[in-house]
């Protein structure tokens, strides 16, 4: 452990330290409804639009998903990690802990580059984003997606790049906690992607 | 009692997250073959694919994302946003159809 690690010791925080760092985790949870009922407006767009593509690609014709399924498994294994982290947060075992998130934001890297080679060649096939209300709703549901995932990495990175100024120390273990709250929230929201998007795309007659 | 975040996490849970991950792959596999196969007709194909992805979402929310043993707080504030969503890509998907 190096010298600004410091043992986590909960007897070492106050009630109130406690109590403030289980309310910014609370604000936090509030936060995720809220990015809860924000997809569910981009999600009901596209079920609705999905049908609509004017002669262009359709999801039934477009969508690859050996190459979407290989995401999935990518963001899935990330959450195992993330949750490795706090596992090692928790034992007081620092070195650990940033090994996993290190793993959990490479796991991330991987999935935006799989994202921007599924868009790119998307883009080539003739979808493009106004193509038609499918294409429109498809970019912008599974691109804003992805922006939450390059800003769960780039939490996840700024986190490591703190803890090597600060390190890591009770009183601050709520950010590496909500920011794994984030990354399990982003993972939530592809696998409801995959099934609604691209498995229930790949069938749907349109 | 204290309701630190960090704490939540047992003593050895690596076994336990394993177990927990275990069923989240085996689903995403058994949902890609089934949709890949075509052995299910197309309205039978949408329930599984729902009802896997929502087991799927039951474990990330409440074993990864330790919902289960937090607060009832967290719950409810995270409860209110799923109830909130349901309305509006119900709504959202009604209108936009009609």
């Amino acid at each position: 452990m190096s010298t600004k690690e410091v043992e986590l010791t909960h007897d070492e925080q106050t009630p109130e330290e406690r109590q403030a760092q289980s309310n910014r985790v609370l604000g936090f949870w509030i936060f995720l409804g809220g990015e809860c009922a924000f997809f569910a407006a981009l999600f009901g767009t596209y079920i609705s639009l999905a049908s609509n593509t004017l002669g262009g690609p359709s999801p039934s014709t477009l969508f690859d998903l050996p190459l979407t399924g290989v995401m999935t498994l990518l963001l899935l294994t990330s959450s195992l990690t993330m949750v490795y982290a706090f596992m090692q947060m928790e034992r007081g075992n620092f070195a650990s802990m940033k090994l996993w998130i290190w793993v959990t934001a490479l796991l991330g890297l991987f999935f935006l580059e799989f994202q921007a080679y599924e868009f790119t060649n998307y883009w080539n096939s003739g979808l493009h984003f106004s193509t038609s209300a499918f294409g429109s709703a498809f970019y912008t549901l599974v691109g804003f997606h992805g922006l939450h995932v390059a800003f769960g990495v780039f939490w996840l990175l700024s986190l490591l790049t703190f803890s090597l100024k600060d390190g890591i120390t009770p009183a601050n273990t709520s950010k590496v906690w909500i920011a794994g709250l984030y990354w399990h929230f982003v993972d939530v929201v592809w696998v409801v992607i995959f099934t609604v998007v691209y498995l229930i795309g790949k069938v749907s007659i349109h | 009692m204290s309701h630190n975040p960090p704490e939540y996490i047992p003593r050895g849970a690596a076994r336990r997250y394993l177990l927990y991950f275990t069923p989240m792959v085996i689903l995403t596999l058994i949902a890609f073959a089934l949709t890949m196969t075509g052995v299910l007709s197309i309205m039978e194909l949408v329930i599984a694919l729902l009802v896997m992805a929502a087991i799927q979402f039951y474990l990330q929310v409440y074993l990864f994302m330790h919902l289960n043993i937090g607060r009832r707080a967290y719950l409810m504030a995270f409860g209110a946003g799923v109830l909130a969503a349901l309305a509006i890509a119900l709504a959202l998907f009604f209108l936009l159809k009609v």
